[in-house]
């Protein structure tokens, strides 16, 4: 069975007449650990989106622990795929830290919420700032908020969409150790990112898209050692001297 | 997600009109629609518009991004019929047939008018700018107002507070696509707790908003706009043959609406 399998799937927005993601036939078996990348407008999040079921195809069907997408509740589906947005912003409403990590399991119905709250909070280095609001943490803290109350809902996929954005290199290097872990754990995580460091240390299969399309299906090593695929998705210019002084 | 009045960009004859007689066009109709009384010129106006859609290549999209205010105009026309009494703009009418009483309630035949009336009305006054937005960009909006020689700083303002609308819809599908994603349902309970779910969605969007406003004053101020300065538009359309055939046609439109208006019946009606 695998975590998540996608069949024919092309999707367009309501007001564009282009595709956006076109001919995407791909699977993940489950615990492998998954790096979705591509130049920006590839089509990336919108494909993160429809396994998330937040966007519906608009042909061809998605299935997730073999069971159509479509036969999922809402709740189920919070309960099976976590997502972290790439705003931390766009999430964060509660008065308190403890509160904000606590609203998916409450919304989901977990039990000893207060434990897990409490031991998710300790991993990401949160367990002083429980009773703080929110608003007034630094970015970094409030992206640590963000996927600590993901991960607390112990979904059986996780998609983390650019989880590393904007963060100085002690929150880069957490998150980081956050996401290596997920993969020791044999978690199914689909990582998009455009940083190579981060899918380098993460990831074991790699997914390339470009403009809506699937350029690179397989393994991290033949990935990163073909260079052409590298510079054509703007992981490398072979053409770019710095010159500095 | 298509949002009422967004840019949809087609190859059309509407896309390519200037934004000036598109405007002269808009507002032609729209005072149609205040002037006139009949009910089947209202709806024409409303079909009329629906084909207009069609022909811009936007059909689909427009009668999708209506829907939204299927309610609203329902619920127009609900208070119309049991209210329309109470409205200080209304002479008293001696020609009333009572339908039906229920209770303090009561449904005439000039409330039956009304309630048809005043959401058809409802529907132009939403309908027709939304069609015009549909097919004209925000860019085209401004120099349009600055060519009808309304100042700068007002054309400006009308266009940032028209992109805004937009910008801030886009924070609001992902606020709420955000907090679906950590399983909160927002359509489901009774109406107390249905308003409740939304504040998981009410307060990161006011902080959004906030936000939003703030980078714009900021970003307005670090290349010193000043509004009273004169600007030059990249890439501007002429006014063509066809934009002139729509003026025309907009001004018998609003001639034909205040004569009918007026009660004054030229010959050839």
């Amino acid at each position: 069975m695998y975590a998540v399998y996608i069949n024919d799937v092309w999707f367009r927005y309501e007001d564009n007449i282009e595709w956006t993601l076109y001919d995407i036939d791909m699977n993940l078996k489950l615990g492998t650990s998954v790096g979705l990348v591509g130049p920006t407008g590839s089509g990336k999040t919108t494909l993160a989106k429809i396994i998330k079921g937040l966007l519906k195809p608009t042909r061809g069907e998605v299935y997730i622990l073999g069971k159509k997408i479509d036969d999922y509740s809402s709740i189920e589906l919070a309960k099976t795929v976590g997502y972290l947005f790439q705003n931390p912003t766009h999430q964060i409403f509660s008065l308190t830290v403890y509160d904000e990590i606590a609203f998916g399991p409450r919304n989901i119905g977990m039990e000893n919420i207060e434990d897990r709250v409490n031991k998710i909070a300790e991993k990401f280095g949160l367990s002083d700032k429980l009773s703080l609001s929110p608003f007034n943490l630094s970015t970094g803290e409030k992206e640590r908020i963000a996927i600590a109350s993901v991960l607390v809902m112990e979904p059986e996929i996780l998609i983390l969409d650019e989880p590393t954005l904007g963060q100085d290199y002690k929150n880069y290097n957490i998150i980081k150790q956050v996401i290596y872990e997920l993969k020791k754990e044999g978690k199914t995580t689909v990582l998009i990112s455009h940083e190579i460091d981060l899918i380098n240390s993460c990831v074991d299969e790699i997914i390339a898209l470009k403009n809506g399309k699937i350029m690179f299906l397989g393994n991290k090593r033949d990935f990163l050692k073909n260079e052409d695929i590298l510079e054509e998705l703007s992981f490398l210019d072979k053409n770019f001297n710095l010159v500095l002084g | 997600m298509v949002r009422l009045g967004q840019y949809v960009e087609r190859d059309s004859w509407m896309h390519r009109l200037d934004g000036r007689s598109k405007l002269i066009f808009s507002f032609s109709l729209m005072i149609c629609g205040l002037l006139i009384e009949n009910i089947v010129i209202l709806t024409s106006i409303i079909l009329f518009t629906i084909l207009l859609s069609f022909s811009a290549k936007i059909g689909r999209e427009f009668l999708k991004s209506l829907k939204g205010i299927f309610y609203l105009v329902l619920f127009a026309g609900l208070i119309w019929l049991l209210f329309y009494r109470t409205s200080l703009f209304l002479g008293k009418s001696e020609n009333v047939t009572v339908i039906a009483r229920y209770g303090p309630f009561t449904i005439d035949s000039l409330g039956l008018i009304y309630a048809i009336r005043m959401p058809l009305r409802i529907l132009i006054a939403i309908s027709i700018p939304t069609l015009y937005f549909m097919t004209t960009t925000i860019r085209e909006f401004i120099i349009s107002l600055v060519k009808l020689k309304i100042p700068y700083v007002i054309a400006f303002t009308f266009g940032l507070a028209a992109q805004l609308i937009f910008s801030l819809g886009d924070e609001f599908e992902k606020i709420k696509e955000a907090q679906t994603a950590r399983g909160l349902s927002i359509d489901e309970g009774s109406l107390v707790k249905r308003v409740k779910n939304h504040i998981p969605i009410i307060v990161p969007f006011t902080v959004r908003s906030l936000d939003l406003v703030e980078q714009i004053n900021i970003a307005l101020n670090l290349k010193h706009f000043n509004p009273k300065k004169k600007s030059l538009f990249y890439k501007e359309k002429s006014f063509g043959i066809n934009d002139w055939i729509v003026v025309v046609i907009s001004l018998f439109t609003l001639f034909f609406s205040i004569s009918l208006s007026l009660g004054i019946y030229p010959r050839f009606f």
